[in-house]
């Protein structure tokens, strides 16, 4: 079924392909979650909410950019706007209030599909990737973790070619610097 | 030492190359139509907290409540004001009666 065939279809409220989305997409929806806030459930919760998300406004849906590549805008809104909530739980009124520092470490964090024998240097890596400023971790995110293409995420953060380039490169050189002082 | 370190590093960055694809708790769309389901049944209460909620809904109905506050006492006020004319309208006129019926026994007790 081509996209355009498919998307009608949801249009019109079809379940079966609604559930086909479903299907073909939660894996992606659910690993970029999950690369971007690193906790298991709440990349789950994401995930439910970016189907949510698609059933109630694919009517509005204009057909100006591939269905993959809304479903990975709306991940990423959700995903970063959940960390951002989360982070606003940890600091708290109170400690905001009488100054208490918030821990802004992140946790350790082990992929489920990483091999046994990398989980250490993912880890660090992981922790590594979620001090980057947010485009630059997104952009490192979509091509490290999901594999995709310099246009491919051009298009998803509505950016040119270059600028993606340019975002991945000083995502390197940072990465570079934190791990280089981590392990020393 | 540096090229030792620089490797180290390059190990870091592509320890993630051949990871394979995490998937979600089994049974996603069950939840999600169960999900969807409760989100519906709630989206009437839903959609009435989201509209009170509005900023201009809420100044609006405390502007309004505001409004009455004072239209009300000034009312009562007003009320108080006319109250108090009243019994002092009734005070002397108490008086005038008194004076008048002294004067009627005054006038009856006088010797012819």
């Amino acid at each position: 079924m081509n996209q355009p065939e498919l998307i009608s279809k949801l249009k019109i409220g079809d379940h079966a392909a609604y559930s086909d989305v479903v299907t073909m997409s939660q894996d992606m929806v659910y690993n970029t979650a999950l690369s971007i806030i690193q906790h298991a459930e709440d990349a789950e919760d994401i995930t439910q909410e970016v189907f949510i998300q698609l059933f109630r406004s694919v009517k509005d849906f204009r057909e100006e950019s591939s269905l993959s590549t809304w479903l990975y805008k709306v991940t990423i809104r959700k995903a970063l706007d959940a960390e951002k909530a989360k982070n606003r739980q940890k600091r708290g009124v109170l400690k905001t209030i009488f100054g208490i520092k918030y821990d802004d470490e992140p946790m350790h964090f082990h992929h489920p599909g990483i091999q046994a024998e990398q989980k250490e240097d993912s880890a660090i890596l992981f922790r590594a990737i979620k001090k980057l400023p947010e485009n630059q971790r997104i952009a490192f995110t979509l091509q490290k973790m999901e594999g995709l293409s310099q246009e491919k995420i051009a298009g998803i953060l509505d950016k040119s070619v270059e600028s993606v380039e340019s975002l991945l490169s000083r995502a390197k050189k940072n990465l570079r610097e934190m791990i280089s002082k981590e392990i020393k | 030492m540096d090229q030792q370190k620089n490797k180290r590093i390059e190990d870091i960055l592509n320890s993630t190359d051949g990871m394979a694809k995490a998937s979600p708790a089994p049974f996603l769309l069950t939840r999600l139509y169960a999900r969807m389901s409760d989100v519906q049944k709630n989206s009437v209460w839903d959609n009435m907290i989201t509209f009170i909620c509005k900023p201009s809904v809420a100044f609006t109905a405390i502007a309004i409540i505001i409004c009455l506050n004072v239209l009300i006492l000034s009312n009562k006020n007003n009320d108080i004001h006319y109250d108090s004319v009243v019994q002092e309208s009734n005070g002397s006129s108490i008086d005038e009666f008194a004076t008048q019926y002294n004067s009627i026994d005054y006038i009856e007790n006088l010797a012819p």
